[in-house]
């Protein structure tokens, strides 16, 4: 019993998920809650990172762009997948909201990205000598950029929006073979860039190095929530410029990075 | 080698990177939210017009 209504609740959840002024209301409260705990855990990651870990035996100080190079590869390999599933619902269910989700996480997987090549570059001139090689890691992160990029110009080539996001969708789609091929690279070739140090069995950092890094990983996990919630609040007004829900809520003077006031 | 130079500027790229990804929603916002009363304060003189 206990089973069933529970299943009813996420049930309700999901529909009332694909209801624009519900999902505009919900992600109001979300918002500023995500965001305050991306603040109070960057600030703790950078302050272990950066000032309580020690230098690396072999990297020496540049080992401290680790605490932002790894986390920002590993959220631009993690949004791709989640704008990839996104947009595989949208396309089979035809939800609107997962279409508006999946099209507002493409910036900001290619935002980090962008941070994880250019990290990762100045990481690379230090401890290698170079700030690029084609190698297979670097490579198919780079692809993986112009993917994102890829994506957001065909959304944006389309005057209609559904069928712009349906088609971007579906690229992203055909792009998620990319991120085995990332993941693999440093097993599958001969790469400069080293293997994962991290793994479902453990981990070959020791706990001072790792934890701003697990902390700076999960900060970055709220700063992709609190953006993709804002800008698709933002692409709903955008959208819905003339439906009555959007009046009613400017008419509560709200703003897509306010809390709502009542429940209403 | 001096690592500093390399460690500040990936941590200003980042941060410059990450900064404008969280505040250019918020421009686009404001011009919705420009163009929705714009659009309201038109229907309302349309409306005390008739």
């Amino acid at each position: 019993m206990n089973t069933r209504t529970g299943k009813n609740a996420f049930v309700l959840f999901i529909h009332k998920l694909g209801s624009p002024p519900w999902f505009y209301q919900f992600a109001g409260k979300l918002i500023p809650w995500f965001w305050a705990l991306f603040i109070v855990l960057t600030l703790g990651g950078l302050y272990l990172g950066l000032f309580d870990s020690p230098a690396d035996y072999q990297q020496g100080e540049s080992v401290r762009i680790m605490y932002i190079h790894v986390p920002a590869a590993w959220m631009s390999m993690l949004i791709y997948g989640a704008m990839a599933v996104m947009g595989f619902v949208a396309l089979v269910w035809r939800i609107r909201m997962m279409e508006i989700l999946a099209m507002s996480s493409a910036p900001i997987g290619a935002a980090f990205t962008l941070a994880a090549l250019i990290s990762g570059s100045l990481w690379g001139r230090p401890t290698w000598g170079t700030y690029w090689v084609w190698d297979a890691r670097l490579t198919s992160e780079l692809v993986l950029l112009f993917l994102f990029i890829g994506v957001m110009a065909l959304y944006h080539a389309f005057d209609e929006p559904r069928k712009a996001a349906r088609a971007a969708c579906l690229l992203a789609l055909v792009g998620l073979i990319n991120l085995p091929i990332i993941h693999f690279s440093v097993k599958w070739w001969n790469t400069l860039h080293q293997g994962s140090s991290i793994s479902a069995t453990g981990s070959t950092i020791h706990p001072s190095m790792l934890w701003p890094l697990l902390i700076m990983a999960v900060a970055t996990k709220f700063f992709y929530a609190a953006n993709v919630l804002t800008r698709a609040r933002v692409v709903l007004l955008e959208q819905d410029v003339r439906k009555a829900w959007v009046q009613d809520a400017i008419d509560k003077k709200t703003t897509p990075f306010q809390k709502e006031d009542s429940d209403s | 080698m001096n690592h500093a130079p390399f460690i500040w500027s990936a941590y200003g790229a980042t941060a410059l990177i990450l900064l404008w990804t969280a505040l250019s929603p918020l421009l686009r916002a404001r011009k919705a939210l420009r163009t929705i009363r714009l659009l309201k304060s038109r229907d309302q003189t349309d409306e005390a017009n008739r």
